[in-house]
């Protein structure tokens, strides 16, 4: 190439000498050299910035869908008699995977998963008609009871989960059932399964909600579950998923019951508290013999730690890393090793904690 | 380049080149500078973010302390439960503070014992007094006051957080969140 040039301008005459084409060569070299490094550090700060807002993005996803459900746990039916926080009968929170597939055996601590519960407002809310004969029994609501919406079953249609429970004080029976068929004319419910025990003429029957948030950590991947038949991913390379959950510490947390009623947070008359005092006033984190150890509520298979009753805030903390391994390096910056050398081209994990404090969970 | 300019007439000089080059130069400069900005603008969506977390976080602590009322129906009383002991500028929160009692005045503009803590730049709490340690980064102030149409059971939950600034009064970046809180 060097040659042809030459030779052309040489037969025009003046045009371009050695020396000449070598220092436009050279400053034509520098030039592409200054372009190139500009292109590289361009390309690599372009790569990183849409990594790292993906991370922020997938942070703020999980843990405002957690914060969504998490701060309605609790709510229970808001007409009708017996209406109120589900809190002062059973869990709303659970730290495990309950439902119908694959449920945790019932009094376990999961760290990385949590169970929670809420009856939402514009739902059917009833209550029994009369104390059921037996544990296979149809579910019969009172289609005249005040909160009932209408006389067609209070609404409730086939496939709803719906949550039957004795309200009569700290530790009473629950469960969760799907209604498979309604019969309107007699208001009546029949459940997908045979319910665990008949349930008194008090009982209430109201759609629930439920929703479980776990870590599938060979999968990297935060789920979430909705009690019945989905298991959904909601946010990949989620690296790290804690939960803690601090209590009222004081005996007392959890409210004594009517005369007449029994708890399981109490015994005897007058009633004595049977919680352990955590000391002081301020939330205390509940560790997993706590959650654990008893006084247990509830009627098997759904049995529980009291301690649940008392819970008043939950911690979540998560990690979430690049999803690209070309972005993650090495070292405590990385759940998980990469391929990137150089720390210009890396995207550390980002670690948070999220406080909530469900709403119907105070007292 | 050259050779299609060259027949016509003398071609480039050296001047015109450096010209030419310093054009290119200028406009790559420019475009750093937007690739900076845009760096820039993605690290500060990243701490606003993190400062509104980190003020709602402390908003459900708050939320999470007693403050309610019992009634027994054999002799009818009515008695207001309020936490009025718990540090919320620990962590995990301690028995030494003031709990739901009113703030002192200032507690949102300056560094006041029980109502400020740091954290570091992932949102870590790393301390609480008068002054940030070295390692804060975010800088977390709240206040608690009566509401005025009912001082008694409705309180007013106020918290500011942001980044610490040369000047440890001033916070830059900062999430403002408030709050109402009835007694139950």
């Amino acid at each position: 190439m060097i040659s042809r040039v030459q030779r052309r301008p040489s037969s025009n005459a003046s045009g371009y000498g050695l020396i000449e084409l070598l220092i436009a060569t050279a400053i034509g070299c520098v030039l592409l050299g200054v372009l190139l490094q500009f292109a590289v550090s361009a390309h690599t700060s372009a790569g990183v910035q849409s990594e790292t807002a993906d991370v922020q993005q997938r942070l703020r996803v999980a843990l405002e869908s957690m914060r969504r459900d998490i701060v309605l746990a609790g709510a229970g039916p808001s007409r009708g008699v017996d209406r109120g926080p589900l809190a002062n009968t059973l869990p709303p929170v659970l730290p495990a995977r309950t439902g119908s597939t694959a449920p945790d055996p019932e009094l376990s601590f999961q760290p990385d998963r949590i169970s929670v519960m809420y009856v939402p407002d514009d739902g059917p809310q009833a209550q029994l008609a009369a104390d059921m004969p037996s544990a296979s029994a149809p579910v019969v609501v009172d289609g005249t009871v005040a909160g009932c919406r209408s006389a067609s079953a209070c609404d409730f249609t086939p496939g709803m989960d719906a949550l039957i429970y004795e309200p009569s004080g700290a530790g009473g029976a629950y469960e969760v059932f799907a209604v498979q068929a309604v019969d309107a004319a007699a208001s009546t419910l029949m459940p997908g399964a045979t319910l665990s025990r008949g349930y008194s003429a008090r009982a209430r029957v109201a759609a629930v909600v439920r929703r479980v948030y776990y870590l599938d950590r060979a999968a990297k991947r935060l789920m979430r579950y909705d009690g019945a038949r989905s298991d959904v991913p909601l946010v990949d390379h989620v690296v790290d998923l804690r939960y803690s959950y601090f209590a009222d510490p004081r005996p007392d947390a959890v409210a004594p019951p009517a005369s007449g009623a029994s708890s399981c947070a109490y015994a005897g008359s007058p009633p004595v508290p049977l919680l352990a005092n955590l000391g002081g006033t301020a939330p205390k984190v509940l560790t997993a013999a706590l959650l654990t150890d008893g006084p247990v509520c509830g009627q098997s298979p759904y049995r529980f730690d009291a301690d649940l009753l008392r819970i008043r805030r939950i911690s979540v903390r998560i990690r979430v890393e690049a999803e690209s391994a070309e972005f993650r390096g090495g070292g405590g910056a990385f759940a998980t090793s990469g391929i990137s050398r150089s720390s210009a081209r890396t995207v550390p994990d980002l670690e948070t904690t999220m406080d909530i404090t469900p709403r119907n969970m105070l007292r | 380049m050259s050779s299609g300019s060259r027949p016509n007439a003398g071609g480039f000089a050296l001047l015109e080149v450096l010209i030419a080059s310093a054009l290119i130069v200028t406009v790559a400069a420019g475009s750093t500078v937007l690739i900076s900005m845009a760096l820039r603008a993605v690290w500060q969506s990243r701490v606003r973010t993190l400062a509104t977390m980190l003020a709602a976080e402390k908003m459900e602590q708050l939320r999470s302390l007693t403050w309610s009322h019992v009634t027994t129906s054999g002799p009818a009383i009515s008695m207001s439960i309020s936490d009025v002991t718990t540090d919320l500028s620990n962590d995990p929160a301690t028995d030494d503070g003031r709990g739901l009692l009113v703030s002192p005045p200032g507690t949102l503009t300056s560094n006041i014992v029980g109502y400020v803590d740091y954290l570091d730049a992932n949102g870590r709490w790393v301390g609480h007094g008068p002054s940030a340690p070295p390692a804060a980064v975010y800088v977390r102030r709240w206040a608690v006051r009566p509401l005025i149409g009912d001082p008694d059971n409705i309180l007013v939950f106020e918290v500011v957080a942001g980044t610490r600034g040369s000047d440890s009064a001033v916070l830059s970046d900062m999430a403002r969140l408030i709050t109402i809180e009835a007694r139950r």
